[in-house]
């Protein structure tokens, strides 16, 4: 019997010592976000607040890849072996459905309130729910916008043939070698384009969940793209353009006129660049009567279903969508607010004067497809595009396969024949 | 006896199962399968669908012939570079130490690091190349923005990664050929041409075939390089048979049809190496003939 | 000696003050020598004497650094290999590994753009001759060592060279093959009548094959001669020292060392009294090594070492007195090791 009591010792203290650890681990709830590196570089200072005013949690950002697909892709590869590191995800608006139902997030409305989004901007409150329930809270409004020179013109081009016209005259004037460059790249950044060009000519991508590609304004948008390679208005090179190459050739003065995110603002007009001063902003050329569309493509923060601190994890969530944190990163990072209360904060709008035109072309702002096979859908219109763009094919027929792919698609995916 | 020299393989053959076998069978059941984000990534049974769906798909077939026609013509050049950098390589020049390190630099960096490189450098028109040529007065190449000439970019920088991997195998093996047999047939009259002929080459066929298969079945997969250098476009001129089946199965959740196209892929390897195995025995023999 | 009459020196092998040197090391230092048509020539010495090197040079698979290789009375110094016509022995008989006996023997004559004709009669003719019919599809490596010796020597003949080389073609084969072949190949290179030069560190195949032998040592020419010549009257030490086995015995004197061939030692009673015109010393024997047709008798001599006497079985043990005529006795100087004329060892 005696034999037995140093065995019971040591299970005694294993046990406390396992019961005092536990106890270390849950003082501190420990909340880990996933975002696109330039953004865990932003939000750097609002951690270390975040950090400092809730001290029972350690919020840590892990510093994502810098393309937004490459972002997804190692967020989806942790979320498919079961047990992803990450509490929150910063997300492209594009993803919510697929994420959503692949049953990846938790469902935000039972902790922010069924009044969430009614701060928001008018536009900035898209995309973020679906199929009945709220999945995200955007973080930082993203928006297509028309760069254009203001050394170079009056008033910048409201229709397609405006555009054109403008272009030719500059370009004949020896005053830029190209008129309009834009993303025709084979990737999402082209869906963007085209949404644009969509709906300006007044046709729907998706209609009643039913492909709409063959319509008149679809090939019209489509010829226009081609058109303007082929009367040497953009460059053939558009059709491997990213954001960071139409800025390039914009950046240089070899464009008038391009097509890209807010983002860009800042880039052209800090020290040094050769356009600070001459660039304005305002919303893509629609034909007359047809609105001028600004593709939505904001950032907003979700929370991942399998999360273990979950209520730690919204306070992280609230903390740095709130007004304040927002407003923090417009002025020390030029990114552009969700919240309808900063568009119209003195500060704010001293220190960032496109403010008022971000704000209107939040309000014209389009969604992409709010579908979960949204990522098949325009991986076939991009490649489409981009086909027509390099001249492998004429628009029509493009539009016509187009539509058939793309109906193929939604019969046959997820094999609901 | 028999059953001992079984027991005796059976770690290995359990290893070679776990590892190879045990994938392909989940890959073969999920080929079966609808099993994507709209069945909320659960397996639904669809019998041949799945099959059916991939012999219809003209972009699978697109793909194949693309990845084919990569593989084929970027491992001809590196056989035939590689074999020109080996021979320069083994020559007793002075500093050859350096000189086999250095060349053999693009092979140690990361795919990605240099694709991106080679994105840079083909770039239209602000990369080095097509500022030289427009510096010139000459116009620009659109390396990446044509599809009759972005896949040969892709080429160009796969070779130039790989080339010196096939110089590091064929130099193994240029250095276990015995010096006199060289200097052998000198005296029996042969030129620099005709020892490389009668010599070098033959007994450099084991360094060949091993760099050869080595290579295709890596350029028939090839994913990295495509994905930064040019995202399978433009037009969809660069995806590969890889490309595509990690866009089904990690951008559209498609993992039924990912593994279709996965084995589709595989049973094309098997298809290019009985090939390239007939083709090779084929050549072996009229050789032979030939010489006879 | 009857050749160099008819004048036919002119079309053999002629090496005039021919030196190699890397970097700062002489491979060969300024060798000149003759070989006339049909005569073997032994280049023979220790390893790193500069018998290969001189090898090399006349096959032109290394660049002289100096001098002039002369053959058939052209300068040849400076040409390619494959434009010497010179066919060669290698040591490891350097036979393509991928290619079959038949194969192996016709490619230089392909090389060579020789008439199809043409090389299927050679190569019956070279195949009958070194008996490789049975072989001819046979690869290398299905060979014995013998049998890749006669395919090396088959594709040299098949060159019709106007030199041969061979280069320790012996070395790979086992003792009793390499002396069953020695007369074979002395004929054989004989018949071909063109200059041999035949590269050995062993002395027994040098004196049995060659007509004169060249020993080498560091690059330099120590003396050039018949065996006999050699072994007789050997310019110094060290060339009395490479020939003859076992080797000669050196003893010291006051003056000079005394080089001692040990079949010219007598063994006789410890402390027999001399005969005029010998010499002797005294010793012990240590052991005797018994090898059939003679013995070989260790004689311990205190302040001179140990002596090998050859002769007849003898006493097998205890004190016994080693005696030499004055004659048969060689002297060379202590320091340089040259030889001392004759006349000078009368004093001792």
């Amino acid at each position: 019997m005696p034999r037995r009591w140093p065995l019971l010792l040591v299970g005694l203290m294993t046990g406390v010592l396992l019961g005092l650890w536990g106890l270390a681990a849950n003082a501190v709830e420990r909340v880990n976000v996933l975002m696109p590196a330039p953004f865990a570089e932003a939000t750097a200072d609002l951690v270390a607040a975040f950090n400092r005013d809730h001290p029972g949690i350690e919020l840590s950002v892990t510093r994502g890849p810098l393309e937004t697909e490459a972002v997804s892709d190692l967020a989806i590869s942790s979320l498919l072996l079961g047990s992803s590191p990450y509490d929150l995800l910063l997300m492209d608006v594009t993803w919510t459905p697929k994420y959503a139902a692949a049953g990846w997030l938790e469902p935000l409305e039972g902790w922010l309130g069924e009044d969430a989004l009614a701060d928001l901007a008018p536009g900035a409150e898209l995309g973020n729910a679906f199929a009945g329930h709220l999945w995200r809270f955007p973080l930082v409004a993203d928006m297509g916008l028309l760069y254009w020179r203001t050394d170079l013109m009056q008033a910048p081009p409201r229709t397609p043939a405006e555009l054109e016209a403008i272009s030719r005259r500059l370009q004949a004037a020896g005053q830029v070698p190209w008129g309009y460059v834009w993303e025709g790249k084979q990737y999402e950044g082209l869906s963007c384009v085209y949404v644009e060009m969509l709906r300006g000519f007044g046709g729907r991508w998706l209609e009643q969940e039913q492909p709409e590609l063959n319509s008149a304004a679809a090939v019209q948008a489509t010829a226009w793209l081609r058109h303007l390679v082929e009367a040497g208005i953009t460059p053939p090179t558009v059709a491997n353009m990213a954001e960071p190459e139409a800025l390039q050739a914009f950046q240089a003065g070899d464009a008038a006129f391009m097509r890209n995110w807010p983002y860009a603002w800042a880039e052209l007009n800090k020290p040094g660049s050769p356009l600070r001063g001459k660039v304005g902003i305002t919303t893509m050329v629609s034909e007359t009567g047809e609105p001028h569309a600004a593709t939505q493509g904001s950032w907003g923060l979700a929370l991942l279903a399998g999360s273990r601190h979950k209520a730690a994890a919204v306070e992280a969530l609230r903390y740095l969508t709130s007004v304040e944190a927002q407003k923090q990163l417009n002025l020390r990072w030029g990114y552009t607010p969700t919240r309808l209360s900063l568009f119209n904060d003195p500060e704010l709008l001293a220190a960032n004067p496109v403010l008022a035109e971000l704000k209107l072309a939040l309000s014209d702002a389009v969604l992409r497809p709010l579908t979960p096979i949204y990522a098949q859908l325009s991986d076939l219109l991009y490649r489409e595009l981009n086909s027509v763009i390099t001249g492998g094919i004429q628009p029509e027929p493009a539009m016509e396969q187009l539509q058939g792919n793309s109906e193929r698609l939604l019969i046959t995916a997820g094999g609901q024949r | 006896m028999r059953w001992k020299l079984w027991l005796l393989m059976a770690p290995a053959l359990l290893w070679l199962l776990a590892i190879f076998a045990a994938p392909m069978l989940h890959y073969a059941w999920l080929s079966t399968q609808a099993e994507t984000v709209l069945t909320g990534l659960q397996p639904r049974p669809v019998g041949a669908e799945q099959w059916l769906r991939l012999w219809n798909d003209a972009r699978f077939w697109q793909d194949t012939w693309q990845t084919l026609r990569f593989s084929a013509v970027s491992v001809l050049l590196e056989m035939v570079l590689g074999l020109a950098m080996a021979l320069l390589l083994h020559q007793p020049l002075r500093g050859r130490g350096a000189l086999r390190t250095i060349s053999l630099l693009p092979w140690a960096l990361p795919t990605t690091v240099m694709a991106l490189g080679w994105r840079w450098i083909f770039n239209d028109p602000y990369g080095p190349i097509n500022q030289l040529l427009q510096g010139l007065g000459l116009s620009g190449v659109p390396f990446l923005s044509d599809p009759a000439i972005t896949w040969l970019a892709a080429v160009w920088a796969d070779t130039w990664k790989t080339t010196p991997f096939v110089a590091l195998l064929l130099l193994a093996g240029l250095q276990n050929i015995p010096a006199d047999l060289y200097e052998a047939a000198a005296l029996e009259g042969a030129g620099a041409w005709q020892s490389l002929r009668r010599i070098t080459l033959p007994l450099l066929t084991p360094y060949l075939l091993i760099a050869l298969l080595f290579r295709l079945a890596q350029a028939l997969g090839v994913f990295d390089l495509i994905q930064v250098l040019t995202g399978g476009g433009p037009a969809g001129s660069t995806e590969s048979l890889a490309l595509y089946a990690y866009l089904n199965a990690m951008r559209f959740l498609d993992f039924g049809y990912s593994a279709t196209v996965m084995l589709g892929s595989f049973a094309v390897l098997l298809v290019v190496a009985a090939l390239a195995g007939l083709a090779f025995q084929w050549s072996r023999t009229t050789q032979a003939e030939e010489l006879r | 000696m009857t050749q160099s009459l008819n004048t036919s020196t002119a079309a053999g092998l002629r090496l005039r003050e021919l030196s190699r040197r890397v970097q700062q090391q002489t491979l060969l230092d300024r060798l000149t020598l003759e070989v006339a048509p049909g005569e073997i020539l032994a280049l023979l010495g220790p390893s790193g004497c500069g018998k290969s090197t001189t090898l090399r040079l006349i096959a032109g698979l290394d660049r002289a650094s100096s001098g002039e290789i002369e053959l058939g009375g052209a300068v040849i110094t400076h040409l390619p290999p494959a434009q010497r016509q010179v066919a060669m022995v290698f040591q490891s008989y350097a036979l393509f590994p991928h290619l079959s006996v038949e194969r192996n023997l016709s490619l230089g004559m392909e090389l060579r753009g020789v008439p199809r004709a043409d090389i299927a009669r050679d190569l019956e003719q070279v195949l009958a001759l070194l008996q490789l019919e049975g072989l001819r599809q046979r690869r290398p490596a299905e060979l014995s060592g013998g049998q890749r010796q006669r395919v090396a020597l088959a594709r040299a003949l098949l060159r019709k060279p106007a030199l041969f080389l061979l280069d320790e073609p012996m070395s790979n084969l086992d003792a009793q093959l390499r002396e069953d072949l020695r007369g074979e190949l002395r004929t054989l290179l004989r018949s071909t009548g063109v200059p041999v030069v035949y590269v050995t560190h062993d002395q027994h195949e040098a004196m049995g094959l060659a007509d004169r032998i060249a020993v080498l040592r560091e690059g330099r020419l120590q003396q050039i001669g018949t065996a006999a010549e050699l072994y007789n009257t050997p310019t110094n030490r060290f060339v009395a020292s490479f020939l003859g086995n076992p080797s000669i015995n050196l003893i010291e004197t006051p003056e000079r060392q005394l080089g001692l061939r040990p079949e010219r030692l007598k063994l006789a009673p410890a402390g027999s009294s001399c005969e005029a015109g010998w010499s002797m010393l005294e010793g012990t024997i240590s052991h005797r090594e018994w090898l059939g047709d003679r013995v070989i008798t260790h004689v311990q001599c205190p302040g001179q070492g140990s002596l090998k006497v050859v002769g007849d079985a003898g006493q097998a043990a205890g004190p016994v007195q080693v005696r030499w005529r004055h004659e048969d006795a060689l002297s060379f100087e202590r320091d340089g090791g040259g030889r001392l004329l004759p006349l000078t060892t009368r004093s001792q």
